[in-house]
């Protein structure tokens, strides 16, 4: 405890001085390179050389210590930080990336900073909702809810500040708060899997059994939090040049649907060292989702021959060589990948579609049942298990799994497009009209919906 | 980060009272693994390849499998290949541990994980399941020294990368049932690094998560009930697991610690099937709704208002978790309003206890800290340095102490234990027990690639205590499940009566409970397992009793 008072009482010195004159410039801070990878040492290098040169320069403090936070090499991030702020007292950035990295090792520092941080970017919900988060995690429950206010003043949609102050009204006790804040963040935001636990608990608190079972389902549909759109750490994060941070891109980039953007980075992680089997099937599936499939199944196979029971690689490529039309091989993939590991929700759910293209209805409902039971959020099963019930003509099996995932996404056109459709074929005139205006609502072109429509009897 | 003052020994021992000064006051624990025999060092088998289970170290248990009164150890260790293998260590009459692994037939020499105990046949002796990375191993007790292997005919082998383990009676047949956490699929590693790129240990998202197992004893082996009974639905990284009633229903429930994925709240439904309610119940995440890396596990009352609170310790960087019951049987992340958080962000905490370490009655808090990946900003390695002192250089963290003041606040006092706090090693499994038979709680902790430790509590100026043990004449002998409470004067106290509990281990069934001056507890009230509640007269103070079942004034179920 000594050491972090000391620290904090240095920062507090340094922070009220602000007198960049009266302090001595400090030595760049070096890192040992040894060991690691060559892009990193590279990259360091180069931004140390160019700090060498302007040493009257915020940015290449900032910029330095942006390199070093990307590789979280927290301390001398902070160093540089710290002379950035003081080479430009009335750069916000500096004091608030300071803070981040601050948090990793010395927070009574980053509470400090997020506070200078927040004095020169007035108005900003992301540095409020983040200061916010800090106090919260402090203990400091007052100022943390002033934060969030400030953050909800700033910006009045702000889900993260909603879901903040609700977890302070749940700490006070104050139920009926948390769920009204809770429950707005929910619209605001209705895929942030922050906001689902916190009401499942704060209606079963309150007693109300059904909204709480809703809310316990959506917790497991949505089981990943969102965070604040961030720019200056964005931009921070994206200056890491390791092999590990560029196949973290290389995956988001495909979540996000840019496809060529992971292979780029994919094959920038292959320059640094060997793939693991996930990486190259990763690129093999990139590659697959490119229609490129004969150079997916050569890093498909690449990948196997690292760990040939790979049930991730196994299923993914199963998934390929259905696209290519190998039916028998796709079988024997998948077959071996639902085998080696029963509770790989994908694998059931590609041998289900397999299933599905082989007419085996049942065994593909089985399939996709299963993949429900190991993954409640696996949205692509509900649709493809109600598909395959219409398939058969059992509309009414068809609407469950629809219904369901309809609860999670309210504004699916084209969920409620097969719900309508399904209606109509049970001859519910009404709620199928209902359901094909909702669609037209929300997608005005949705030709299929409205010639449907004009089909319904008025 | 901590205070590292030096102690000097017995000197503060003379001083006036109120006049110690820090250098000179006695530390409160000592570490006396070697004068008292209890010589173990643990190997994973590190050779810089960074395989995932090196990092993860093993566990222990804390029994007395001889029946003689006081309690022996059994210490769990995973390089296969290295000389030394699991180990049992006899306690004899002189306090000294004596090796008794030959004898005892109790070293198995999988990779090893954890250590599980429990009276599976009601014999009377308790019996041990030793969790590897790969098959199981059950010994059960022969009552004369030695243990039987009765793995393949129990039928529980498995070969999975399982964890912590729990024996509890889930059907209410009065004999133990058995759930065992898996970890994470053991696949050739993924080549993982730290932020510059430098080799280190993948986190448990590199892998993927693997169904827990849950076994039915039916009185003459286990039977499989994983699927039937919903505990395979899901796949997740399980580390620990503690099983208790908690949602008063008089049945037993379990809590599985997941690393990096929700943690699971097994409702037992009392059809032979359980429902995860972690999310409703509030366990499942942090108060911010986000997955923390849960490791151990520890049960108690920190409040003083009888409902029986969680403690989860997890990864640097995430707060260790402290879950406070409330009326509704609910549990609330309350770790900033309790202390518990801060103190505990910069370290990744495993083994971990909740316990009345000084007896001012109330429960104080042990957490046994290591990292998993390499420290934030950690150098290359010296040339020539040997992959075991890489581990330990990069690895190494200081342990945990915090003292509760009454009121469920908690604060860091590693100041009061340099020894205990600041021997930074690569800790693991933690157990608090009354080892040396003197009343008081000692730890008993594991260390990755490290030395096993026995800290003797010396902590000054105690207060008083009492020590109760649970018996069951006919089924589930030591009444695992069962809750005891206690009231002297106008302070209650609650303690669960369990074994599984921390970080890969195994605990004596025996609560120990801290009276501060009182000179004796006024009333005791037991809830069995079955739902049963009892009332027994008083005792007095610094005394071990024996409460058995039927013997006390019921209140009925």
């Amino acid at each position: 405890m000594v050491v972090r008072l000391t620290s904090l009482f240095a920062l507090a010195g340094f922070v009220l001085t602000g007198c960049a004159e009266q302090t001595p410039e400090p030595d760049i801070p070096r890192v040992e390179t040894r060991g690691m990878e060559a892009p990193v040492k590279i990259l360091i290098d180069a931004v140390t050389r160019n700090l060498e040169g302007n040493r009257q320069s915020a940015n290449a403090w900032g910029r330095l210590g942006r390199v070093y936070h990307a590789h979280e090499l927290y301390t001398p991030a902070l160093a540089c930080y710290r002379q950035a702020i003081r080479l430009d007292a009335d750069d916000s950035h500096w004091p608030y990336l300071a803070a981040h990295a601050a948090s990793e090792v010395d927070k009574d520092a980053a509470v400090a900073l997020f506070e200078r941080a927040r004095a020169l970017a007035s108005g900003n919900a992301t540095v409020l909702v983040a200061q916010g988060d800090l106090l919260a995690q402090l203990g400091r429950r007052d100022t943390a809810r002033e934060a969030y206010l400030a953050a909800l003043d700033a910006d009045d949609r702000s889900s993260f500040a909603r879901v903040g102050l609700a977890r302070g009204a749940l700490v006070e006790g104050d139920l009926p708060r948390a769920r009204s804040l809770l429950e707005r963040a929910a619209e605001l935001a209705p895929t942030d899997g922050s906001i689902y636990p916190l009401l499942t608990r704060v209606l079963a608190q309150l007693g109300e059994p059904e909204p709480a079972a809703r809310a316990e389902w959506l917790a497991k549909v949505y089981d990943t939090p969102l965070e604040p759109r961030d720019p200056p750490l964005d931009a921070m994060r994206r200056l890491a040049a390791n092999s590990h941070a560029l196949a973290s891109a290389a995956r988001a980039l495909a979540e996000r649907g840019d496809l060529l953007g992971a292979e780029v980075q994919l094959r920038r992680v292959l320059a640094i060292r060997p793939g693991t089997p996930l990486e190259l099937g990763n690129l093999a599936t990139v590659l697959s989702r490119q229609g490129r499939h004969a150079e997916a199944m050569e890093y498909f196979a690449e990948g196997l021959a690292g760990n040939p029971d790979d049930v991730v690689l196994l299923s993914h490529q199963g998934l390929t060589q259905m696209k290519m039309g190998h039916i028998e091989a796709a079988e024997a993939s998948l077959e071996r990948a639902a085998t080696l590991d029963p509770a790989y929700p994908q694998a059931q759910f590609n041998l289900g579609v397999l299933r599905f293209g082989q007419g085996r209805h049942a065994d593909a409902i089985a399939l996709f049942e299963r993949s429900l039971v190991l993954d409640p959020g696996f949205t692509d099963a509900y649709l493809n298990l109600g598909s395959t019930y219409a398939t058969l003509e059992e509309y009414e099996k068809a609407l469950h799994p629809w219904e369901r995932l309809r609860q999670a996404q309210p504004d699916n056109a084209a969920l409620i497009h097969n719900i309508a459709l399904a209606n109509a074929r049970l001859g519910r005139l009404d709620e199928a009209r209902s359901d094909f205006q909702r669609v037209l609502t929300l997608d005005p072109a949705n030709v299929a919906s409205r010639r449907e429509l004009e089909r319904i009897p008025p | 980060m901590r205070s590292s003052i030096r102690v000097a020994g017995v000197a503060a021992l003379v001083l006036p009272i109120g006049c110690e000064s820090a250098d000179e006051r006695e530390d409160w624990f000592v570490d006396v693994a070697p004068e008292l025999g209890l010589l173990f060092d643990h190997t994973s088998g590190v050779r810089g390849e960074f395989l995932l289970p090196e990092v993860m170290g093993s566990g222990l248990a804390l029994f007395d499998y001889d029946g003689d009164g006081d309690l022996d150890v059994y210490l769990v260790n995973a390089d296969s290949e290295a000389a030394s293998g699991n180990r049992l260590f006899r306690q004899d009459a002189d306090g000294v541990f004596r090796d008794a692994t030959r004898e005892s037939g109790t070293g198995d020499a999988g990779y090893g994980m954890g250590a599980a105990i429990g009276d599976i046949d009601n014999d009377g002796d308790l019996d041990l399941l030793v969790t590897n990375d790969g098959p199981n191993r059950l010994y059960r007790n022969n009552a004369d020294g030695t243990f039987s292997d009765i793995t393949q005919s129990a039928g529980i082998e498995g070969a999975r990368w399982s964890t912590s383990a729990a024996f509890c009676d889930i059907d209410e047949d009065g004999l133990l049932d058995l759930y065992i956490a898996n970890y994470v699929t053991n696949e050739p590693p993924y080549a993982c690094a730290s932020g510059t790129g430098e080799p280190d240990y993948c986190g448990p998202n590199a892998y993927r998560g693997v169904p827990d197992r849950l076994y039915r004893n039916n009185g003459a082996g286990f039977v499989d009930i994983s699927v039937a009974s919903g505990i395979a639905q899901t796949a997740r990284n399980g580390l620990g697991v503690v099983c208790f009633d908690f949602d008063g229903d008089a049945r037993d429930d379990f809590l599985v610690a997941n690393d990096g994925e929700r943690n699971q709240l097994w409702m037992n439904e009392g059809d032979g099937t359980f429902v995860d309610r972690g999310v409703r119940f509030g366990i499942a995440t942090n108060i911010e709704g986000h997955t923390e890396a849960s490791m151990g596990i520890a049960l108690g009352d920190v409040d003083g208002d009888l409902r029986l609170d969680a403690l989860m310790t997890h990864l640097g960087g995430e707060t260790n978790t402290l879950y406070l019951a409330d009326p509704l049987g609910m549990l609330l992340d309350a770790s900033a309003l309790s202390g518990v958080g801060f103190p505990s962000v910069a370290d990744t905490g495993f083994g971990v206890a909740l316990a009345d370490l000084d007896q001012d009655a109330d429960l104080d808090l042990v957490v046994a800290n290591g990292r998993v990946q390499r420290g934030a900003d950690s150098t290359a390695a010296p040339g020539g340095e040997a992959a075991t002192d890489t581990f330990r250089r990069l690895y190494a963290e200081p342990n945990l102490l915090m003292v509760n003041n009454g009121r469920g606040w908690f604060d860091e006092h590693c100041e009061a234990s340099p020894v205990f706090c600041a021997t930074t090693e690569v800790s693991r499994g933690l157990l608090t027990a009354d080892i040396d038979a003197d009343g008081d709680l000692d730890i008993l902790l594991t260390n990755a690639n490290g030395p096993a430790r026995l800290y003797r509590n010396d902590i000054p100026d105690k207060g008083n205590w009492v020590k109760l043990r649970l018996a069951d004449p006919v089924l589930n002998r030591d009444a695992i499940g069962a809750t005891v409470r206690i009231r002297t004067g106008d302070t209650r106290q609650a303690r669960p009566v369990v074994h599984a509990t921390s970080y890969l281990s195994g605990a004596d069934a025996q609560v120990h409970f801290g009276l501060g001056p009182a000179l004796a507890v006024d009333e005791i009230e037991v809830i069995w397992p079955d739902g049963a509640r009892e009332r027994f007269p008083g005792v007095a103070a610094n005394h071990s009793t024996v409460i058995r079942k039927g013997t006390g004034r019921g209140d009925g179920a």
